[in-house]
């Protein structure tokens, strides 16, 4: 069976799942503070206008914790689905490799993190709509940069996901994993502020939004992203990641 | 009934958990006085409420999820082999099933706590010093958080009993203690939601707004479990 | 004298109706088997009987009691086992059936027992989610069993047995209401078994009970409707047939 297959198989497990349902209530509740303080987008201090100030306090929220959380969340539902109803015995019982399978979810959980991403910037334009019609004025920010800020969200949390899905796969005991991978979460807000950054995948989307913020904000600096040795050590985070999903409990 | 439902939270991993979260949140402060005491050492105030001010948001953040997560897990045990059917079908109330399931996680919480208090008690003793009235000021902040903390233990089951599939249900108790950690330092009406609730120390609210809180705390707890008792109820007329 | 009654009993769900109109006499102290093809409507009429199902229209008494005032008396007197084995995978057989017995307010020696009843003691400490589908379906017999319930509600209690554990079961249900002064209610699709099993039967089709009575009724029944009654499965199968042409040629 070639990983193509694999992948489609994996995305039709997930089919009456819900998934999204608990992507758009996190999205809406990402936003809804938005769009009742409106107001205090406007003289921040920091020298930033409204309208980055609006997204970017939005991506700050989304980035610490809620992406990661659903995330979280997702890499649950992968692996649940087939320790259910004994799923899992029936994948082991058919000629598959399982690493193949470890990478077919991972493929998906991508996916998921897309997905997530993309309903948060359909709802930061819905909430950019109600906000400029309270505030009067115009929060709209040009999807090309919008767009430009998800993708680099999303592509630096990747060694996160890589993560996230190997506590979840090789840890059986379900509230040790969704523990683990929950508490690493929290640290983030201590950890960009460090030398060693570059070392903890889950604050690695908050420090591009935060370092973001800080070229946004003329009063505000914050620590800029320096690729090297951050681009090295992720990739080599995620891939020792997925290599190990290797490892079979026998 | 209390002995039965932690019968049913055996080799489920839930205990240690609870008790090496407690750990992890505890090491929080530890590492900030390691690598920051300077800070620390030379501000104003009790030595408790220093600590508690530079380090409960991280702690009670570690504490809600430790306690969303565990709800989640002692309603999964329930569904996952269909036990709840049998559950269902012996003469026992689901809402003391309910009730019980909140004991037990309220206790793990206040374990927790203790192992909290017990850490920054041995903070204050090396960083700091004793002072007068110290285990009054613990007792009193730390029974301040226990209370705090038990509307979102409530509402973290009622969630959790209501879906079968953990993920959705983890999804959800995501998502409102997302809701609460923006909601706590909004106003104070908003701090009042049962996951902000866990994220006030008695040091930083007005002393007008204790007894409110007090009294918040204990409304949510008995409408939560009306709520439980109400859908439980609802549910069997319609199944 | 019958111990279960309903009256028109009905259960409809959005897009079909699991029951229908069905009036059911069970006597007290004797084994009643519930036949009918997968789907018929046999396990919804058992969750009604408990309490996990309401019924939409009909009536039902149970020793005298209904739904809801009486759950939890009801629930005093029924021992169950409804589709799969319900169960707490992280523990043992043991202490599954030591959180029934806790429920039951029953003695720590009923756990023994029952153990012993449905051959699961040397297995007693393996946990639950490590049984066989055979040693599942025991652990839930043993569910039902425990404390020598009046009243058994058995759902294809022999399921994933194998030839001999079929055969076990079945002798142990046949004896219970002797031993243990009960009234059982079993169910099932394989006319083999309910035939040696039960005193009184039942059949459903499609949540109609197109009969009740004994054996020898249902012979004489399906033999005036010009069907063969050499095999009973043959008949069965007649019985079936007929009324689903009668209802229009649904298979």
């Amino acid at each position: 069976m070639n990983f193509l297959s694999l992948v489609t198989i994996e995305f039709k497990k997930i089919k009456r799942s819900k998934i999204l349902f608990v992507f758009l209530i996190a999205a809406i509740i990402l936003w809804l503070p938005s769009i009742f303080n409106g107001e205090l987008n406007f003289n921040t201090g920091v020298g930033i206008s409204p309208e980055y100030n609006l997204f970017i306090q939005g991506t700050m929220g989304a980035s610490w914790f809620l992406y990661p959380a659903s995330m979280v969340v997702a890499t649950l539902l992968l692996n649940q689905i087939e320790r259910n109803n004994n799923g899992n015995l029936k994948m082991r019982s058919l000629p598959l490799n399982m690493w193949s399978l470890y990478l077919a979810k991972f493929v998906v959980l991508l996916a998921l993190a897309a997905i997530q991403l993309l309903i948060v910037v359909g709802l930061y334009y819905a909430s950019t709509a109600i906000i400029s019609q309270t505030q009067d004025y115009n929060f709209f920010l040009s999807p090309f940069f919008v767009l430009k800020e998800i993708g680099l969200i999303y592509v630096s949390a990747i060694p996160m996901l890589a993560v996230f899905w190997l506590i979840s796969s090789k840890i059986k005991t379900p509230i040790f994993a969704i523990g683990l991978s929950l508490a690493s979460i929290v640290p983030s807000v201590l950890l960009i502020n460090t030398k060693v950054w570059f070392l903890y995948p889950m604050c690695y989307p908050f420090f591009v939004v935060v370092s973001e913020y800080g070229k946004l904000a003329t009063n505000l600096s914050t620590s800029t992203i320096e690729l090297i040795p951050w681009i090295p050590v992720a990739a080599l985070i995620t891939f020792i990641c997925l290599l190990l999903g290797k490892i079979e409990r026998r | 009934m209390v002995l039965l439902e932690l019968k049913k939270i055996k080799r489920t991993g839930l205990i240690p958990a609870f008790l090496m979260g407690g750990l992890l949140a505890a090491g929080v402060p530890v590492l900030n006085m390691f690598f920051r005491s300077d800070i620390y050492l030379s501000l104003p105030d009790t030595p408790l409420q220093i600590l508690l001010k530079s380090n409960w948001q991280m702690m009670a953040m570690l504490n809600i999820l430790l306690i969303i997560s565990g709800a989640c897990l002692m309603y999964y045990s329930e569904f996952l082999d269909n036990a709840i059917q049998k559950m269902k079908s012996l003469p026992i109330k689901e809402s003391n099933i309910y009730l019980w399931k909140a004991a037990i996680l309220a206790s793990m919480y206040l374990i927790v706590l203790v192992i909290e208090a017990g850490i920054l008690s041995f903070i204050i003793s090396y960083w700091f010093s004793f002072y007068p009235n110290f285990e009054i000021e613990l007792l009193k902040n730390f029974g301040f958080l226990f209370l705090m903390g038990l509307p979102s233990i409530l509402l973290a089951l009622l969630i959790a009993s209501l879906f079968k599939n953990m993920w959705f249900s983890l999804g959800i108790g995501v998502v409102a203690v997302f809701m609460g950690t923006v909601l706590s330092s909004q106003s104070f009406i908003l701090s009042l939601f049962p996951f902000a609730m866990p994220l006030q120390t008695l040091g930083e609210v007005d002393s007008n707004q204790v007894v409110i809180y007090i009294y918040v705390a204990l409304i949510e707890i008995t409408i939560i479990a009306l709520v439980e008792w109400l859908i439980l109820i609802i549910r069997r007329k319609v199944e | 004298m019958a111990i279960i009654e309903t009256k028109n009993l009905t259960k409809k769900y959005a897009d079909f109706t699991a029951v229908s109109d069905v009036t059911m006499h069970i006597p007290k102290g004797k084994v009643y088997g519930l036949l009918g093809p997968n789907g018929a409507g046999k396990s919804t009429i058992m969750k009604m009987f408990l309490g996990l199902t309401n019924p939409t229209s009909g009536g039902l008494t149970i020793d005298d009691k209904k739904h809801p005032k009486d759950r939890n008396e009801i629930l005093k007197e029924i021992g169950s086992f409804i589709e799969a084995p319900a169960f707490y995978g992280n523990l043992t057989g043991e202490e599954n059936l030591d959180v029934v017995r806790k429920i039951l307010k029953l003695p720590q020696t009923s756990v023994d027992e029952v153990l012993e009843i449905v051959g699961l003691t040397k297995w007693k400490d393996r946990l639950a989610r490590k049984y066989s589908l055979g040693m599942k379906q025991r652990l839930g017999l043993a569910s039902a069993l425990i404390g020598r319930p009046p009243i058994l509600i058995l759902d294809e209690p022999t399921n994933g047995l194998d030839p001999v554990g079929v055969h076990e079961i079945r002798n142990l249900i046949r004896s219970l209401p002797e031993k243990f002064d009960c009234t059982v209610l079993v169910s099932s699709h394989l006319l083999s078994e309910i035939e040696l099993m039960a005193d009184n039967i039942g059949v459903l089709n499609h949540g109609n009970l197109l009969f009740e009575g004994t054996i020898e009724e249902l012979k004489q029944k399906v033999a005036e409707q010009g069907y063969s009654t050499n095999n009973l499965e043959d008949t069965f199968i007649a019985l079936i047939d007929g009324d689903n042409v009668q209802r229009g040629g649904m298979k």
